[in-house]
């Protein structure tokens, strides 16, 4: 593989020279780029394309948002990082739909780097181009057509924390967007702890209305011939799992059990929307897209958009067979556990039954005294029944 | 007889008002030539008619009246009655109606007098309008300044009754004796001479006092010298919203500033911290490269040869690459200096920006004021406009400088968004000059101007054609109201598309309070 390309844009030279300066220790893993405004950017990524991208926002002429917004669509496979000393109100949304991490000015070298080095790194081994280039162009992730209405009961006037929350909760897109900016106080303050109703707490109802709205205005051109069905039924499962995996994980692990689960099947709504005219070989019988699995696509745009590392190793796991620790069945664990169940409760095959009674007599789950599989009944049926009607025994 | 028809033509003629007899069965025998006013036709031709045809406006109620004359024949004194003019449509008027049965037996008829009374029944109204209903407080005084009416709303808002006052000096009762209004005798009080919107301190009954703001109008009733009529409103609510919408004015541009300032200081912030930390990374490659130094020059290494020792020492150097460290160290530090220097001076400018100010004026350095206030302003500018400052020597003039510091960022700022949709940066150019006694200072921009019929309404409070959230209208009201306390003014010449000159007028030795 070869060495590494990392592109600097700032409107303040100085800002640049600190860089090249403080970063030199690096000179010999990445080579490094510095461009002084967003159109000099891109026509260095025109000339040889990079794997990162560190911009600043507010800069003269094209700014960070418009930047980063044209590189997600004609440099998909270049990772989005943007460094901002502070944010405009107005600019604040553009920034969260085009970046895919955020940086406040100052930043340590430190903190600098790590962050590209991660972004470096491809979670799929097989396929690690044509994974990052699907993920990387997502600047949201769609709400399918018929469940929006969670997304306009928050955009409505009235709409408060409770609602808040509870849209998150639900909304696959939603919570994956908040679980991206939460690592950053451009978007509000610290959250308490990875839940996504601490994240909503954090950041406020009209942080979230903002990125709800972005996020919803953004909705593909359409969807792959006959993804309709399995979308329906992702999206259903999804909410089902996410009940019941957030009773199944211990306190600790709720949180993140709770987020893994609901964005289980992040990867299949990304692979299956479809921007303009753009050609891409889809099969939905085996999952992938340009050859690359669904799953893979999924855990590599959470991986990019900085997601929690329990996340993303329960959402990479969830169809690999659990052997639980002794101590605790873990974030993957409790998925894993919602996934049989509720497949199980949908009367959807692939649900291992010896897999699924090993798990469910884990000291963990045995210390409480809960029917599992008729709770997974009723979160099946608590999914929304109407909408998921469409998606049972799929 | 005919001397008694004769009287009574006369008498019809000379009284102001409509005079007829009418027969018994209501039927017109004769009427006055005063009734050509009240029908529209010539009295001639109302002979034979009965009342509703000749005054189908007022029948309804004029014929129940007549008929209970005639039956009663006890006399009707006074009645009123409003009715649409005969002559002019859409018109109402008051008509005062009295009516006397005529004298002898059987049925003679009676005698009716109609009299226009609408103008006295106007002025009754306006009276009353004007004394009881006008929120407004209003008097009247004669030429000796001696009360002659008091209206209730005055009435309530000093305390005193129109009865206290009554020909006693209102200049002497309630302007003389409030601090802070005008201990000046009544013949030099403002309030002597016909003037619109005069400020005003008057004291209550009690001694409590409030702000007013006064007109005063000529009034002369009857013989005698000329009086005044003098109409006030209490503005001491009005002034204190006027102050807390300063107060508003003063915080809104201090968020939208400190967003700004976030940014200007956080980017000094970070190339300090980035050259720093690669100061102390080529202190360790130098300090490595020192130590072998060492190792070369130690007499312990006897044997080994001169060239050994200089290939270790060139080896140790390349590895640090020394060149490229004494090239970069000294434009390190000196870009690290630069940026301590950028926040230095940018939390100096702040200081120096919000400068309190005051109730007594001090003499400020005009010029540096707009300096600070662009270093203050900088990230709200820098992005859509270059500034060129064209700053003539002036002498310190005598003002409220925090004031005055608000009043240019306001300029400031609209300058800059005033290049909003032109594409390509702008130019604003910051002038001052001395002009006789005063300090001119023009903020000129090359945006996008302000259409003609928008231009009176700029300096109005709250207006904005700014975005919801982006301004609250306050801005140019501000400036205007700062530089009338100064005793200067504020001016705009504007073409659209072309661009926009304020132009700011102040007395150098500051408002001279004649």
């Amino acid at each position: 593989m070869s060495t590494p390309r990392v592109l600097f844009v700032d409107d303040e030279p100085r800002i640049l020279d600190g860089l090249r300066r403080s970063l030199r220790g690096r000179r010999g893993e990445w080579d490094m780029e510095f461009a002084n405004g967003g159109a000099e950017a891109l026509e260095r990524l025109a000339a040889t394309p990079c794997d990162v991208v560190v911009s600043d926002m507010r800069m003269p002429g094209m700014d960070g948002a418009q930047l980063l917004t044209e590189v997600s669509r004609s440099h998909p496979g270049t990772a989005r990082v943007v460094l901002s000393g502070h944010i405009e109100e107005e600019a604040i949304v553009q920034v969260a739909m085009a970046g895919h991490r955020f940086l406040t000015k100052p930043s340590d070298a430190e903190t600098l780097t790590a962050v590209v080095d991660q972004l470096l790194l491809h979670t799929s081994a097989a396929h690690p181009a044509t994974a990052r280039r699907i993920a990387g162009a997502v600047r949201s992730i769609p709400v399918l057509p018929g469940h929006a209405d969670g997304i306009d009961a928050l955009l409505a006037p009235d709409a408060n924390l409770d609602t808040a929350v509870s849209t998150a909760t639900r909304d696959i897109g939603l919570a994956a967007k908040l679980l991206q900016l939460s690592s950053s106080r451009f978007f509000g303050a610290r959250p308490r702890n990875y839940s996504i109703e601490a994240i909503v707490h954090a950041m406020g109802v009209t942080m979230i209305q903002a990125v709800a709205d972005a996020g919803s205005s953004w909705s593909p051109p359409g969807w792959y011939p006959g993804a309709a069905p399995v979308l329906a039924a992702t999206w259903c499962h999804a909410r089902a799992t996410a009940r019941l995996a957030e009773r199944l994980a211990s306190p600790a692990n709720r949180p993140h059990a709770q987020a893994a689960a609901l964005l289980q099947d992040v990867g299949r709504l990304i692979c299956l929307a479809r921007e303009d005219g753009e050609p891409a070989a889809v099969d939905l019988e085996n999952g992938t897209r340009d050859g690359v699995p669904f799953r893979d696509a999924g855990v590599e745009l959470l991986h990019l958009w900085g997601v929690p590392a329990p996340i993303i190793g329960a959402v990479a796991q969830r169809d690999t067979p659990h052997r639980p620790e002794p101590s605790g069945l873990g974030v993957a664990g409790a998925v894993r556990t919602a996934h049989l169940l509720v497949t199980q409760a949908e009367n959807a095959p692939g649900a291992d039954e010896q897999e699924l009674a090993l798990l469910l007599a884990h000291p963990q789950l045995q210390a409480q005294t809960v029917d599992w599989r008729q709770a997974a009944e009723d979160a099946v049926r608590q999914a929304e029944p109407s909408a998921c009607g469409a998606g049972r025994g799929g | 007889m005919a001397d008694v028809s004769a009287l009574l033509e006369t008498i019809e003629a000379a009284v102001p008002a409509g005079v007829a007899f009418v027969d018994e069965r209501l039927r017109f025998v004769r009427a006055g030539a005063g009734f050509a006013a009240v029908t529209g036709r010539p009295a001639a031709e109302l002979a034979g008619l009965t009342v509703p045809e000749a005054l189908p406006s007022l029948a309804d109620r004029l014929e129940p009246l007549l008929s209970q004359v005639l039956a009663t024949r006890t006399p009707v004194v006074g009645e009123r009655f409003d009715a649409p003019d005969a002559t002019e449509p859409g018109r109402v008027r008051t008509w005062r109606v009295d009516c006397r049965p005529l004298p002898g037996d059987g049925s003679p008829g009676l005698c009716l007098v109609l009299t226009d009374i609408t103008a006295h029944t106007v002025a009754t109204a306006f009276r009353t309008a004007f004394m009881q209903d006008m929120p407004e407080g209003l008097y009247t005084v004669d030429g000796e300044g001696r009360l002659t009416s008091l209206n209730r709303a005055a009435s309530e808002m000093l305390g005193w009754s129109q009865e206290d006052l009554l020909g006693r000096q209102v200049h002497a009762a309630v302007h003389l004796p409030a601090p802070g209004g005008t201990p000046v005798p009544e013949q030099d009080c403002p309030l002597r001479d016909p003037a619109a919107a005069v400020d005003a301190v008057f004291a209550r009954k009690d001694g409590s006092t409030f702000q007013v703001v006064c007109s005063v109008a000529p009034l002369r009733v009857g013989a005698g010298s000329q009086g005044r009529l003098v109409t006030f409103r209490d503005v001491t609510e009005t002034r204190r919203a006027q102050l807390a919408a300063h107060h508003d004015q003063k915080l809104e541009s201090l968020g939208r500033l400190s967003a700004g300032l976030a940014h200007e200081i956080n980017t000094p912030i970070q190339f300090v911290g980035d050259n720093t930390r690669f100061l102390a990374d080529a202190y360790q490659d130098i300090a490595q490269l020192l130590m072998v130094y060492r190792e070369c020059m130690a007499p312990d290494l006897g044997e080994v040869a001169w060239d050994e020792r200089t290939a270790r020492a060139r080896a140790a150097e390349d590895k640090a690459d020394v060149e490229y460290l004494i090239a970069e160290i000294p434009v390190a530090v000196k870009q690290t200096l630069e940026g301590v220097e950028r926040v230095a001076s940018l939390v100096r400018a702040m200081k120096s920006f919000s400068y309190k100010d005051t109730a007594e004026q001090s003499y400020a350095d005009l010029n540096e004021a707009i300096r600070t206030t662009l270093t203050v302003a900088r990230n709200e500018v820098k992005y859509v406009a270059d500034v060129e400052l064209d700053l003539a020597e002036l002498p310190e003039v005598l003002c409220h400088r925090g004031d005055l510091n608000q009043v240019f960022l306001n300029l400031l700022v609209n300058a800059a968004d005033a290049m909003e949709g032109r594409g390509e940066r702008g130019r604003i150019t910051i002038g001052t000059r001395l002009d006789g006694p005063d300090v001119v200072i023009t903020f000129a921009d090359d945006g996008s101007g302000i259409p003609e019929h928008i231009r009176q309404s700029i300096f109005d409070p709250f207006f904005t054609t700014k975005g919801v959230g982006k301004g609250t209208g306050q801005g140019l009201a501000l400036a205007r109201a700062v530089l009338d306390r100064h005793g200067g003014s504020i001016d705009v010449q504007s073409v659209p598309g072309e661009g926009t000159t304020f132009t700011l007028r102040l007395p150098v030795d500051g408002r001279q309070d004649s």
